[in-house]
């Protein structure tokens, strides 16, 4: 096979994303475990029995529950991707829409159904998170296997099971196990889910990290948890980078196709997905539920406050919480696409645009107090920074939304594009980049979803007055009486609708 | 006048083209034929500088342009996938290469109804590219290739794939272009009556 | 294009934005004309409190809350002599020693105190005709079976409180004991306030199946004040016997740059006009003597005279076995 050799692109313009890393997230994580990493800790950790538990039950349950989401996910990706039918784009929106969603509120809405907590709830939360992960990276691959393909497989004598092992997989694999490592990765480092859901004997190093860290002050015990834990993921990560192919696609994108003209068995598509939304939507639907009835009596107040109101809870009013969080997703947006672009556009390489992924919260968070507190880089309380640290988490997952497009492109249309006398600069803005707006969309609602969302490494950042959406929730919901309460419900659900809506439009 | 002189391409210990030398006067087509696998597409390539060339030189008018990167060499490509840009219509596709050469909005507009008059295919104007079959597409390739001028044209089995009505259809269209265009083209084909026809001149390619 | 221009003017935008906020947020750095208070994220101080300290000193104040206590002072410690702001509030007993040790503070003064209680859903009791337990060994009996909901006192404040006051109450020898027989009792550990208080208890919105939680001394009044529907007692009540005391300090952090700024204001939380505003806004009890207490408070918190207590060292140097014990135990 002929290898081509392009010309070559702007592998320059690198420099600006691997800088912003490099300041944001690189030094102080560097900074954080050279201060506090221990040796002797380190090997005490290794040894301490309940710590290892610890370890294992991270482990185990983030497996169960990569598998859960896998074996939900996976069919209504197929039928979201391969048919549209009434109410397929209300659903896809609802399938995605809890990624953004702070983990008190699924978790809550989960125990509000199951009440009691355990494995099985644990599960059902982070499926509830997850399933919109693999929707958002493999679908956009699935819906890129050719139909003809699968028809000509058909006519060959194929079961729809072979040409799922022959024609499809093959296509999607890598899609697959992107999406797999992704989710593992967020079971493997859970928080939220596992504090309220796991009851007290349940923890995952993550929750241990951040008791040592933040409430037992052991900074020691703390970094040397963090890198067992980096440890772990960077194995996962590199075993599974072994195993995908470079592959390329061609850029023939079927468009789903209308359910009607599905020849047998039209009921399934809609069956799997209605499954799915159940699955999916009732701790949603526990959420709505308790913003509007309290006390069995049904009140719209809540939401009258959210809008117009104030909240002496709340040391701002709930409308600026509204405003804050949406500007800093904006800017998020802004930041994290074009980075993510130029990232994707260079192949650049993997592992360090996956660090964020890989490295605990909590290690972040206390990186950024310590190394961007004295001037003249004395940010930590600066309002922007809130903003630039989503971008640094978002990065790795907007970079892995962009990816599979870039390849997509035909390097036959660049070479066009070159014999017509396009520089590449010129190349990649006439030709690439219009080709490349529906990932480009996609990427940016992700963006705009971490940065709604996140409530890891910025909650360890103070805050005057820019109190963010998830915070102001916890912090409701942290509080006595009703009103409050519903109102933090209030503000949960309004998340769980906006979403929902953008969701359903990218 | 192009002239190729000992181009070489190799590709880690695999010799794909092996000092290659022809030289083809200006206005004058040369059809390159040989096996599948030989190299043809390798050789357009190693000209318009989409690859690498290990040995070897191009010259266009006696002027070294082997150094230069493919946007500066003013060297046309018609591919064997036409390579349309699905987001432009066909209008957009022809100027596309007028566009970067920043002619102005009147003067592109006239080139284009040119070339899509010289390709019979002025109906189109302003047609999606998706919708085009796959003898449109061909043509719409041609005239985009056409727009700035090239000094040289290259054309990669431009009628294969093809049914007969449409592939002849084309190929009268395709001689009266060149002739009247008087382009300096290497056509590559496997078919040699097709080169017979189309060209001047004939070199074939041999391991 | 025109996605680009979108793109841009949303950009322009934004910074705009950050900018113009970033402007009215200045850096405490050498500003005379701000003095910056660190607190917890439920430091929610009465609308407009401040003002009279502005008129007073032309000092504006700035409030930065960053977590719960135990975050805040953890945080705090990791860049003590570089504080990042210059007066700290929410500083408690079971912090003090950590405080201390990391020579947090130049100097600290007791601000407000409040007490961590199990409170009791009255509903619950009266509509089964029971009367609710009045101690803590009342809690170990069987008539009070599977119905109290605890925290986890490594994550959860309240909950290290209750655990700090049943040791106060049993002894350093006994507390273990109390422990397995609350066990026995069907006792449930939720891992924070939240969860315990607004999922579990039977008394507020969660409607779940514990009428019995640690909570404060003050949650009552508070249910009060925010009920959805106005009402003119509360759900709720506190066993008076299980309370145990929690102070807070406030005080100036090592390294400040405005140390007369700081004191300045740190007077201020001490007179009269800011522990008043207290108890309906933080939910707490003023230390200075002379201010009144509003009626909610007089009629339904809870602050007894002779409440658990510990004393500070003695909580910092156990503090790590007692937690490892507990989680031994219970776990």
């Amino acid at each position: 096979m002929e290898r081509h050799h392009l010309v070559s692109k702007t592998r320059t313009l690198l420099i600006a994303p691997v800088v912003f890393l490099s300041i944001f997230f690189v030094v102080p994580v560097a900074n954080a475990l050279l201060r506090f990493f221990r040796f002797t800790e380190f090997s005490d950790v290794l040894g301490n029995q309940s710590l290892r538990g610890v370890a294992w039950f991270s482990l185990w349950q983030a497996i169960l529950s990569t598998l859960a989401t896998l074996v939900i996910g996976l069919p209504v990706t197929w039928a979201l991707s391969r048919y549209t039918f009434r109410g397929s784009r209300i659903a896809r929106g609802i399938l995605t829409a809890p990624f953004v969603l702070p983990a008190v509120v699924v978790a809550a809405g989960v125990l509000a159904i199951t009440d009691s907590r355990g494995a099985i709830p644990i599960l059902w939360a982070h499926v509830v998170f997850n399933v919109s992960v693999v929707l958002r990276i493999v679908g956009p691959r699935w819906t890129m296997v050719n139909l003809r393909l699968e028809h000509a497989a058909a006519t060959l004598g194929a079961r729809p099971s072979r040409i799922f092992a022959d024609v499809v997989l093959p296509h999607i694999s890598d899609a697959v196990i992107s999406a797999a490592t992704l989710v593992f990765v967020y079971c493997f480092t859970s928080f939220g889910v596992i504090a309220i859901l796991g009851g007290v004997s349940r923890r995952t190093l993550e929750n241990e990290i951040f008791t040592q860290a933040v409430r037992l002050g052991n900074t020691a015990t703390a970094t040397a948890l963090a890198v067992v834990q980096a440890i772990i993921i960077g194995a996962v990560f590199f075993i599974t980078g072994r195993s995908s192919r470079s592959q390329s696609v061609s850029l023939q994108v079927s468009s789903a196709m209308q359910l009607q003209s599905r020849p047998h068995h039209r009921a399934t598509p809609v069956i799997i997905t209605a499954t799915a939304i159940v699955i999916i939507a009732s701790p949603l639907l526990a959420t709505i539920y308790r913003s509007l009835v309290v006390n069995s009596q049904f009140s719209f107040s809540a939401w009258r406050t959210i809008f117009s109101g104030s909240l002496p809870a709340l040391s701002v009013s709930p409308q600026s919480v509204i405003i804050t969080s949406l500007v800093f997703a904006i800017a998020v947006a802004c930041i994290c696409v074009p980075l993510a672009l130029l990232v994707a556009s260079n192949s650049a390489p993997r592992a360090l645009f996956s660090l964020p992924l890989v490295v605990s919260a909590a290690t972040l968070g206390i990186g950024l107090i310590i190394t961007f507190n004295r001037s003249p880089i004395s940010w930590r309380s600066e309002r922007w920074f809130i903003p630039v640290i989503h971008a640094v988490i978002a990065l790795p997952l907007v970079v892995r939304a962009l990816e599979p497009a870039v390849e997509a492109i035909p390097a036959s249309l660049r070479n066009a594009s070159a014999t017509l006398g396009a520089s590449p600069f010129t190349t990649w803005h006439r030709v690439e980049l219009p080709l490349l707006r529906p990932a480009l969309l996609r990427a940016t609602g992700l963006a705009l979803a971490v940065s709604l969302g996140e409530f890891g490494a910025t909650s360890f950042l103070s805050r005057s007055g820019s109190t963010t959406l998830p915070i102001a929730i916890a912090q409701l919901l942290g509080r006595p009486g009703a009103a409050t309460q519903q109102a933090g419900f209030a503000l949960a659900a309004l998340m769980v609708l906006v979403t929902v809506g953008v969701m359903s439009r990218a | 006048m192009l002239n190729v002189s000992n181009l070489s391409v190799t590709f880690g210990n695999t010799v794909l083209l092996d000092n290659i030398s022809f030289t083809v006067p200006a206005g004058e087509t040369l059809a390159i034929t040989g096996p599948s696998g030989i190299g043809k597409t390798t050789l357009l390539h190693a000209i318009c500088g989409i690859i690498r060339t290990s040995h070897g030189t191009v010259h266009i008018d006696n002027v070294d342009i082997s150094a230069l990167p493919t946007h500066k060499r003013g060297i046309g490509l018609v591919s064997q996938t036409g390579d349309l840009f699905p987001t432009l219509t066909v209008s957009q596709n022809i100027e596309f290469g007028l566009r970067i050469a920043n002619m102005s909005k009147t003067d592109r507009a006239t080139r284009v109804k040119e070339l899509l008059e010289m390709v019979n295919l002025a109906h189109l104007a302003h047609r999606n590219v998706a919708e085009l079959s796959g003898g449109e597409a061909r043509r719409i390739a041609l005239a985009r290739a056409l727009a700035p001028r090239p000094q040289v044209l290259l054309l990669d089995e431009p009628l294969s794939g093809l049914d007969q009505t449409t592939h002849d259809a084309l190929m009268s269209d395709l001689a009266r272009v060149l002739k009247q265009t008087a382009t300096t083209a290497l056509l590559v084909t496997h078919d040699q009556s097709e080169a017979a026809i189309l060209a001047t001149s004939m070199i074939e390619l041999t391991r | 294009m025109k996605k680009s221009r979108i793109l841009a003017a949303s950009l322009l935008v934004v910074t705009a934005f950050a900018c113009s906020s970033s402007a009215a947020n200045t850096s405490t750095d050498a500003t005379p004309k701000e003095v910056t208070l660190l607190a917890y994220d439920a430091f929610t101080p009465q609308d407009k409190i401040f003002d009279a300290f502005t008129e007073a000193t032309g000092a504006k104040v700035k409030v930065v809350t960053g977590g719960d206590s135990g975050a805040l002072i953890s945080k705090a410690i990791l860049t003590a002599g570089d504080p990042e702001g210059d007066v700290l509030w929410g500083l408690d007993n079971t912090l003090l020693s950590r405080a201390q040790k990391a020579q947090l503070l130049t100097s600290y003064k007791p601000v407000d105190y409040g007490d961590i209680c199990v409170n009791y859903d009255k509903q619950w009791f009266a509509s089964r005709n029971v009367a609710p337990p009045t101690s803590l060994e009342d809690l170990a009996l069987p008539a009070y079976k599977n119905l109290l909901s605890v925290q986890d006192p490594v994550a959860s404040s309240p909950g290290l409180g209750f655990l700090l006051g049943t040791i106060a109450h049993f002894g350093a020898d006994n507390w273990q004991n109390y422990w397995k027989s609350l066990k026995a009792n069907g006792v449930h550990v939720s891992p924070d306030w939240t969860t315990a208080y607004t999922i579990d208890f039977s008394g507020s919105s969660g409607k779940g199946k514990y009428p019995l939680v640690v909570s404060y001394g003050s949650s009552p009044p508070a249910e009060v004040l925010y009920a959805e529907k106005p009402i003119n007692t509360p759900p709720t009540a506190v066993i008076e016997s299980t309370c145990f005391r929690q102070t807070e300090y406030v005080g100036a952090f090592r390294g400040t740059r405005n140390p007369i700024l700081a004191a300045l204001l740190i007077s201020f939380l001490l007179d009269v006009p800011f522990q008043e505003s207290m108890p309906l806004s933080l939910f707490v009890f003023p230390v200075n003597k002379q201010a009144t207490l509003p009626e909610l408070f007089t009629k339904f918190a809870v602050a007894p005279k002779n409440p658990l207590t510990l004393d500070p060292t003695e909580i910092e140097k156990n503090r790590d076995s007692w937690l490892s014990s507990w989680r031994d135990i219970i776990l």
